[in-house]
């Protein structure tokens, strides 16, 4: 964070006979636009979906007709959407889990590599990169039931196939492993850079007492590592209550409804039948869910930030 | 400050970061391999490897694609020039767009102080931008872009994108600007330049690099943006993620065309990955740590 004491320079307000008048307008002039730019693209478009929530909008009509709490109603009436909602969270808590459970091995492990860590830094980096629908692709190659090379692997250590995209329970599943392979690295790298910010001489202290390198992981690394872990894990919670790329091209919400979360089924509700205030009122449903975890998390980063 | 320095600790170390190794590249790697087989080679009982050692590599998949057969049937990709115009356009105007408003903004946030708001929370404003689902934004996005006749023209994915990529920007190019000495700017404001001078002249070609990374950053994740070009886009506009999307109506999957089609999509991330890929991470894990 840039706004500790050294990095806010001294033009203001300790010599207010330098603050001149250009000064007094660029003050202004350099940050509104970004200011105004967010509002009007990221917070107008919000509150006119707010608005959504309690109208009607089909394609073609001229206006917006007000329905009052009909799609309220209808939303918490409605089994798909929490057959939606419960599959979303097991999506996000599995995901979020592994992700941290892994993450935490693959940081600890580059952590302690003494060559080839650039390297692997950016190959860990690269599934982030790439375009979630062509990642869905390539993973659907790799689920193939009769061709992939996964059912090939299993075949050989002869266990049975897996349905991976087209079983009832498995589909989710195959989905996370997608989400893991994209996103672990994100969990890992973070945590990564936070632990090469602890002071060293813990480190060099507790070796010095004699301390077993499990110990120094368990009494000194984790718990300091405890708020920034939050806020990783947190911010993989966020970003993973978006899944929709992966879902559209691997599972189409299917077999059945078996992988209709929640972004997915806001999607199917108002690009189908073209009820774009029943979208609204899912989506509605997502933001007042993420607004929490995001609570969560900025109490999470202050402490990173004070600690 | 090795956590484990026994022998155990090392084999260990090394077990972790080959297997995760392994499970990275596989998947690129069956990519590259099935974007040069044939679909002969695709349908045959057993999958293949080794290209040259268990297959013939084939240049079929891109013939296929770039053939301009008749649309998905056959493999192709379409109108790949129309598919590359739109997503470079979308992808660049937003990435200097996003890079134009975030520099301005990042720069007065590291060298101004904001009283009514002050500038943490401003910087906090910004950032919570990102967590919005973009699925909360589209309805009023499409309501909004048809009314003002832009739906499905490209403006409006610079629009979005720019507005999608602004708030990392912002904190990216913060970071960078609190971090440049501000000796130079005073020096050039008592020689008579204006604060805007200082920015435009001084602050700005020192951030040159910083810069350029937040640019590349809006870039990619522009260029892999999908629900947005999904809902907002169907023809005229239309970007490869889109096209590449289309696939999946697909009976019979022609991986092979697929994988090609899969690589030109993923092949400016990977160059820029390869690039700069370690300064565009650390914009990405930023407000996970500092």
């Amino acid at each position: 964070m840039s706004s500790t004491p050294a990095a806010v320079p001294a033009a203001f307000p300790a010599t207010p006979g330098r603050f001149r008048r250009s000064d007094r307008n660029a003050k202004y002039v350099l940050l509104l636009p970004a200011v105004v730019y967010l509002l009007l693209l990221g917070l107008f478009p919000l509150l006119f979906s707010l608005y959504m929530v309690f109208g009607s909008w089909q394609g073609g009509a001229r206006e917006i007709s007000w329905v009052g709490l009909d799609n309220i109603r209808r939303l918490l009436a409605d089994a798909r959407f929490w057959n939606a909602f419960r599959l979303t969270i097991t999506y996000v808590a599995v995901a979020a889990a592994l992700e941290l459970l892994l993450g935490l091995v693959v940081a600890l492990a580059l952590q302690n590599a003494t060559r080839g860590k650039g390297g692997l830094r950016l190959l860990f980096a690269l599934p982030m990169l790439l375009p979630p629908i062509a990642v869905s692709f390539t993973w659907r190659m790799l689920f193939d039931y009769n061709r992939g090379p996964l059912n090939l692997g299993l075949e050989r250590l002869g266990l049975e196939p897996v349905t991976w995209l087209a079983g009832q329970q498995s589909a989710l599943f195959s989905l996370i492993i997608v989400d893991v392979w994209q996103w672990t690295p994100f969990v890992a790298l973070a945590i990564l850079a936070a632990m090469e910010s602890l002071p060293p001489e813990l480190y060099e202290a507790a070796t010095v007492d004699g301390a077993s390198a499990w110990s120094l992981l368990r009494h000194i690394t984790l718990p300091l590592l405890q708020p920034y872990i939050v806020a990783v894990v947190l911010l993989r919670a966020i970003d993973a209550f978006k899944v929709f790329d992966t879902v559209f091209i691997l599972t189409g919400g299917g077999p059945g409804k078996a992988t209709e979360v929640l972004t997915f089924y806001a999607h199917v509700a108002g690009f189908r039948p073209f009820n774009m205030g029943f979208t609204a009122t899912i989506a509605w449903a997502i933001v007042i869910i993420m607004t929490v975890i995001f609570l969560f998390y900025l109490r999470a980063f202050r402490r990173i930030e004070e600690g | 400050m090795a956590i484990s320095r026994g022998r155990l600790g090392r084999v260990a170390t090394y077990a972790v970061l080959l297997v995760w190794s392994l499970i990275v590249a596989f998947p690129l790697y069956w990519t590259f391999i099935t974007a040069v087989k044939s679909s002969a080679v695709v349908n045959r009982a057993n999958p293949t490897f080794l290209p040259w050692v268990d297959f013939r590599p084939s240049l079929q998949p891109f013939r296929d694609i770039f053939g301009g057969g008749d649309g998905y049937s056959a493999g192709s990709m379409g109108d790949v020039g129309l598919l590359m115009r739109n997503s470079f356009g979308a992808a660049l105007g937003a990435a200097t767009l996003s890079v134009l408003l975030g520099a301005m903004a990042a720069y007065a946030l590291s060298r101004f102080r904001y009283r009514r708001w002050k500038n943490r929370d401003i910087a906090f404003w910004f950032v919570s931008q990102r967590m919005f689902p973009p699925m909360a934004l589209v309805v009023p996005y499409f309501i909004l872009f048809s009314s003002v006749g832009i739906l499905d023209r490209l403006p409006s994915l610079i629009l979005v994108y720019t507005a999608m990529n602004l708030p990392l920007v912002i904190w990216l190019l913060r970071d960078y600007f609190a971090d440049l000495p501000i000796e130079i700017e005073e020096a050039a404001q008592v020689d008579g330049a204006s604060r805007y001078g200082a920015f435009f002249r001084i602050a700005l070609p020192l951030a040159l690099p910083g810069l350029v990374v937040a640019f590349l950053f809006a870039f990619v994740f522009s260029w892999n943006e999908f629900l947005f070009a999904l809902t907002l886009t169907f023809d005229q506009a239309k970007t490869l993620p889109l096209q590449l999307a289309g696939n999946v109506t697909l009976r019979g999957p022609r991986y092979w065309d697929i994988a090609a089609q899969g690589l030109v999509v993923m092949l400016p991330p990977l160059v820029i990955a390869l690039l700069v890929g370690r300064y565009i991470v650390r914009g990405l894990t930023l407000g996970a740590v500092k």
